[in-house]
């Protein structure tokens, strides 16, 4: 080979291996070092706790709880769970919630998967830990306007919430600012996504990634420089990045009274993020599109940008769409619902006193039994033990029911005080259908 | 017994009976939807029927809006079938969220991502055009937090995916207007047999299948307002013919919460549709 063609090959070379990173090939030749990164992305075995807050079961109970309740707010009309809602993945699915005095608040409601592995908590890390932070939005004036004090005092008036915080509290049986803020805190520490199809891929199922993700992974760990700040399984490295938005924010720079951390903001973890846009602090960017189009061209300059942010990032269309996809294989399939939160339970009638005749099931979208005959003041309890979402609807002259998306795990208790004829259905599959007989007591 | 209303053009009927094994173990509890012909009915020789109630829904999950009905479509008008049923929902799902009306709306939000998404999947991969199933899911989600202004976000994120969708769809379309009203049909024929299946004993039984009926035709009222003035420019006659025969399908269709009694029965329904469809050749 002449000196040339090798100064030739020399050049090509490395074009290729990026090109065949970034190409898009499904073989598991395509990662560099991929037993090093399966590693680095792996989940942790356990949710850690502090050892002054041990997480219990009652704990937990009374945390969610508490998370629910309005009590905690100053007009008693605002819960923790009014800004992240279970199904927008504990968020609420828009750029800035408005605060009581209407306005928008100053930055997007963070979702709050996997917060028992965060090291700082709120956009701008000023709060070292999940207890400490969740009394920040209930005494701020423009999202909860709590008073602590009053509201002690409101849930110590309520025998049930007493005898709550007994169980959770067994040491400490009584209603204090501490033991409420460990209960809340206790309460997010389960809020653990759910494992992904990246997760399966991490731990050796090579087919279960497209050719296109895995290109997308390739690119976040290379060319893109995505995993220079999205690190370990949450994909966050719990640093503060100036990433070149055009807000005015100033973010951690105040925390710290320190010009140079101007702008920056905690990395958010990528977990669960197809279920929680719009995205960054600001909630400006709306989609993962947007996202990827802002790194490759709307970064702001500025002399306080991230050292870790790469100078140039370009991408091809086709290696954004790429990157988009991998992105979305570190969310759920559906919109996951933490094991932590308890089924609901929908009733209609007067079932209290009832005796339930019968179970019918909604398993593989069809109501089993799919006729049943009753008495007057027996209850039927229909359990959504399928894996989608399902709902009762009752039309008829005599009864007008509908039980809202009755999600996997969910159950509609029927009572029927009149004998007739009832056709339910489920309003989101109406093929499924259940015909009831009701007669009259003997 | 089930049977399957087959359109093999207008001069044609075609009733087929097919028994099924699996749907006589089940023992249908209600009375078949059957349709008679009417008199006037003379250029619409066709027969409908659905499967009875009472019977096993389709394995798979596949529900009739994205399966059987429209899978011998050329991809790129099944495609847009698609997406036009999926605006359709949306539209009955927004009119019910506007009266506060939740839980009612939501299956309307369910249904495109359950029963017609998954055949779309790979015309979307044929068309390169991006998937939209998460922002499908997404938006379903705000239904079940009753979260308006979440609402309202998401169903921007997949209005502008739709509409990202229909415009690589009719770029490869010669015939834009041609097209469009052919989906049209194709939109109102489904709202046909969902009407069919809300009525039960002359009254609607089944109001969400009633709300899918009304959805998709005012759907295709919409789509046909958009290429109204080109078809209008190729045949005024025919395109006045177009409006007053959906103008007569929108009027069966009161509100979105059904009358008591059905404004008509199915098979005028189906006169109706006959009647667009009558119209489509002046177009081509």
């Amino acid at each position: 080979m002449t000196r040339d063609r090798l100064l030739i090959l020399k050049r090509v070379l490395p074009v290729l291996v990026i090109a065949t990173l970034a190409g898009g090939a499904a073989e598991k030749s395509a990662i560099p070092d991929i037993e090093h990164w399966r590693k680095a992305f792996a989940r942790p075995d356990h949710t850690p706790a502090p050892a002054d807050n041990p997480t219990t079961p009652e704990k937990v109970k009374l945390g969610a709880a508490l998370f629910e309740d309005t009590r905690l707010s100053g007009a008693g009309n605002v819960s923790c769970s009014s800004c992240h809602q279970a199904e927008l993945s504990f968020s609420d699915g828009i750029d800035r919630h408005p605060g009581l005095d209407d306005q928008p608040l100053d930055r997007r409601t963070p979702p709050l998967w996997n917060m028992a592995w965060g090291l700082s908590f709120f956009w701008d890390g000023r709060a070292a830990s999940l207890e400490s932070q969740a009394l920040g939005p209930i005494e701020h004036q423009r999202e909860m306007g709590g008073d602590l004090k009053r509201a002690l005092e409101a849930l110590a008036s309520d025998p049930q919430m007493r005898a709550s915080f007994a169980k959770a509290f067994p040491e400490d049986p009584s209603i204090t600012r501490d033991n409420l803020l460990k209960a809340l805190a206790a309460f997010e520490r389960t809020l653990v996504s759910p494992e992904t199809r990246f997760d399966r891929w991490v731990k050796g199922d090579d087919a279960v990634l497209e050719a296109d993700e895995l290109a997308g992974l390739s690119l976040f760990m290379g060319k893109g420089g995505c995993v220079a700040c999205h690190q370990g399984w949450r994909f966050t490295d719990e640093a503060f990045h100036d990433i070149g938005l055009p807000s005015t924010d100033k973010g951690r720079g105040p925390v710290l009274n320190m010009k140079a951390a101007d702008h920056a903001f905690k990395t958010p973890s990528l977990r669960e993020r197809v279920w929680s846009a719009p995205y960054m602090h600001d909630g400006s960017l709306a989609t993962f599109e947007d996202v990827v189009d802002h790194y490759a061209k709307g970064v702001v300059k500025r002399p306080t940008l991230s050292a870790d942010l790469p100078q140039v990032i370009d991408l091809s269309e086709k290696e954004r769409a790429q990157l988009v996809a991998f992105l979305s294989t570190l969310s759920s399939d559906d919109p996951p619902r933490p094991a932590s939160l308890p089924p609901k339970i929908m009733a209609f009638g007067a079932p209290a006193q009832a005796v339930a005749a019968t179970t019918a099931s909604q398993k593989d979208r069809r109501f089993s039994p799919s006729a049943i005959l009753l008495k007057v003041g027996e209850a039927l309890r229909i359990l959504n033990d399928d894996t989608r979402t399902h709902n009762v609807r009752v039309d008829s002259a005599e009864m007008n029911f509908n039980s809202d998306g009755q999600n996997p795990g969910d159950t509609v208790t029927l009572g029927f005080d009149k004998p007739g004829h009832y056709d339910i259905i489920c309003g989101i599959h109406p093929e499924m259908r259940l015909s009831v007989d009701v007669a009259s007591a003997p | 017994m089930k049977k399957r209303k087959i359109w093999a053009g207008l001069s044609t009927a075609v009733l087929v009976a097919a028994p099924v094994a699996s749907q006589a173990a089940t023992v249908p509890s209600y009375p078949q939807t059957t349709v008679e012909t009417k008199a006037d009915q003379q250029l619409l020789k066709l027969a409908q029927a659905h499967q009875g109630h009472g019977a096993a829904p389709a394995a798979g999950g596949e529900g009739d809006e994205g399966g059987a009905a429209g899978e011998n479509l050329a991809p790129q008008l099944h495609l847009y079938r698609g997406i036009e049923m999926i605006r359709g929902h949306l539209i009955v799902g927004n009119e019910l969220i506007e009266a506060g009306r939740w839980a009612d709306a939501l299956p309307h939000f369910l249904h495109p991502e359950e029963e017609i998404y998954a055949s779309l999947r790979n015309d979307l991969k044929a068309f390169n055009i991006a998937p939209f199933q998460a922002a499908l899911k997404s938006l379903s989600q705000t239904l079940k937090a009753k979260n308006k202004d979440a609402y309202t976000r998401a169903r921007a994120a997949l209005d502008e995916r739709l509409a990202a969708a229909e415009t690589a769809v009719r770029a490869k379309e010669a015939n834009g207007t041609y097209f469009t009203l052919e989906t049209a049909l194709e939109v109102l024929q489904q709202a046909a047999d969902e009407y069919a299946e809300a009525i039960e004993k002359n009254r609607i039984a089944n109001v969400v299948e009633y709300q899918d009926a009304r959805g998709f035709v005012f759907e295709a009222d919409r789509l046909v307002g958009t290429v109204m003035q080109d078809a209008s420019g190729k045949n005024a006659d025919a395109a006045k013919a177009l409006k007053a025969s959906l103008d007569e399908l929108k009027a069966i269709f009161p509100a979105v919460t059904p009358p008591k009694q059905p404004v008509k029965d199915a098979s005028d329904f189906l006169s109706t549709v006959a009647k667009f469809e009558l119209q489509l050749g002046n177009f081509r």
